[in-house]
């Protein structure tokens, strides 16, 4: 799949060279991968994610694996030690998060050296209710996933924040993952929370979050208007860290208003994205040739990859000063300093019959 | 452990590639059958061993729950909820009787309104409904309500289910198949 022409189109030489390493590192038990891609300011800086789902034996398998750790520093290794401690809770059915995490995000930052750690998104399962009760269900699965990740448990403030953001979700709002930052040696818990678009300002303003309102409503008039629901990336510490992400998404999109072609095209009117690299993201979706094949002897049923552009996030920083980076040009949007991203996301999947 | 999503086709993959639920199916298939929910109708096509049947049925459970865009199919890892009705059942209901709707979807919310609407959009009032209760995961959420269809003409209806005012609403299959008062 590196070798496709779209790839090599987005991802530099050494970046996949490095990935095709770590691929080799992480046990079969992946269900996915995907690309971090810099759009706003462009940069070669690519970025690795994978996924490991509950179902399906994926969990037990990386529970199982022992990582190849070669070069790591303490710091790192002892990090590793962690992430291999989540994985076996993760599998153990008395575990709150048996029952509560359905999948897993490892995201790997750029280089893949072996000894570095991925920062690990915990997707939570809840059933249909309020932030209070989302709160009740699934504190049990954050006290652990924090606990084990962070090597101690969160502070009174950071918890207190935490059930603030459960208790102030509007209607039909959910936290969707509970990530644990571990290359950058953050305590603060990262939240990614799908909540209805209208409720987004409202929503920031009750936690606290106020100076980049005016930037936030900008890019809500210019960028999120066929978008229902979005997902809100934010640090819980002791307190809300001033980097918020929003990230929509044009997968599935049954209006063309909000379909992939038309955020790109705003993407590149706000000056997010160059004419250049869109047209590359834009050949990155497509289906690969099949490979393995059923018989009357036997053999595999034919599977292939799955090229998609997941979503795009935009991250505003109102405690950064308004401007772009040297040598970079500025974005359309006045206001904060706004960064872009564009992730890339591949499977395999089993060819359907026709 | 049931994934509980009603399709054959996760059931099958599973047992293609994981020797421990080929060992748990000799043991016991209803109980693993169970586990995923299956119907009795695709617990009959898996029972009647019959190749091309279970295959064209796995072909169509893929092509009803993998929307097409570009030729390529969605991926479900995107974390934002795409809110929909995906079902309900009954379909159809005698005129001025009461009846008891199951609507399936994703992010059906306690306090949402639902409403039978004309198919066509025809000028014919809407029926109203009454959400009983509301169950399962903001992915798959179970909603009941009852209709009282006093009063309503025969015809086909749409099922609408509105979160909120400042929501689209959310809309039952446009081609059908759609609730039918007759």
């Amino acid at each position: 799949m590196l070798q496709d022409p779209a790839a090599i189109e987005l991802i530099p030489p050494d970046t996949r060279a490095g990935v095709a390493a770590l691929a080799r590192r992480l046990p079969e038990a992946m269900h996915g991968f995907g690309f971090e891609i810099r759009t706003q300011p462009e940069t070669s800086q690519v970025d690795f994610y994978t996924s490991v789902t509950a179902r399906g034996g994926g969990r037990e398998a990386w529970a199982a694996f022992q990582p190849a750790l070669v070069d790591a520093s303490p710091a790192d290794a002892e990090a590793w030690q962690r992430v291999g401690a989540f994985a076996r809770r993760w599998a153990a059915p008395t575990s709150p998060l048996y029952a509560r995490v359905d999948t897993v995000f490892l995201e790997f930052d750029a280089p893949f050296t072996s000894g570095r750690p991925p920062s690990i998104f915990a997707r939570l399962e809840t059933d249909v209710g309020d932030g209070g009760q989302q709160w009740k269900q699934t504190i049990p699965a954050i006290n652990e996933i924090t606990a084990v990740l962070f090597g101690q448990p969160v502070g009174g403030a950071t918890r207190t924040l935490l059930e603030s953001a459960f208790r102030a979700l509007p209607a039909g709002g959910r936290i969707v993952d509970v990530a644990a930052m571990l290359p950058r040696g953050s305590l603060a818990v990262r939240l990614f929370i799908a909540l209805p678009r209208a409720h987004l300002a409202r929503y920031l303003g009750d936690l606290g979050w106020t100076d980049g309102q005016p930037t936030l409503a900008r890019i809500d008039e210019a960028l999120l208007g066929g978008c229902s629901h979005l997902s809100l990336q934010i640090d819980v510490g002791e307190r809300l860290g001033s980097r918020v992400g929003i990230e929509l998404s044009g997968a599935g999109a049954q209006d063309a208003a909000n379909d992939w072609p038309a955020i790109g095209g705003r993407l590149q009117r706000l000056g997010f994205c160059s004419p250049r690299r869109a047209e590359a993201l834009a050949r990155w979706p497509g289906i690969g040739a099949p490979s393995g094949a059923l018989s009357a002897e036997g053999g595999r049923w034919p599977t292939q990859v799955v090229r998609v552009l997941s979503h795009v996030k935009l991250i505003v920083d109102p405690s950064h000063p308004p401007g772009h980076p040297p040598g970079h040009p500025p974005s359309r949007l006045p206001g904060h300093s706004v960064e872009a991203k564009v992730y890339l996301w591949a499977t395999r999947r089993y060819v359907p019959l026709t | 452990m049931g994934n509980e999503n009603g399709l054959l086709l996760y059931m099958v993959a599973d047992l293609m590639r994981d020797a421990s639920k080929q060992g748990a199916f000799v043991e016991n298939p209803e109980e693993v059958m169970n586990g995923y929910g299956l119907s009795e109708n695709q617990r009959a096509i898996f029972y009647s061993m019959s190749a091309p049947r279970i295959g064209e049925f796995i072909r169509e459970e893929f092509t009803a729950n993998a929307p097409l865009q570009g030729g390529a199919p969605v991926l479900p890892d995107w974390p934002v909820p795409d809110p929909q009705v995906r079902s309900f059942e009954p379909r159809a209901a005698i005129p001025d009787s009461i009846v008891a709707l199951t609507i399936r979807g994703e992010g059906l919310l306690p306090s949402a309104a639902v409403r039978l609407i004309p198919r066509n959009g025809e000028a014919i009032a809407p029926v109203a409904g009454a959400v009983k209760a509301v169950t399962g995961t903001f992915r798959e959420t179970e909603m009941s309500a009852t209709f009282d269809l006093s009063g309503a003409p025969k015809g086909e209806y749409r099922i609408e289910v509105v979160n909120g005012a400042d929501l689209p609403p959310l809309r039952s299959w446009k081609n059908g198949p759609f609730f039918s008062i007759h």
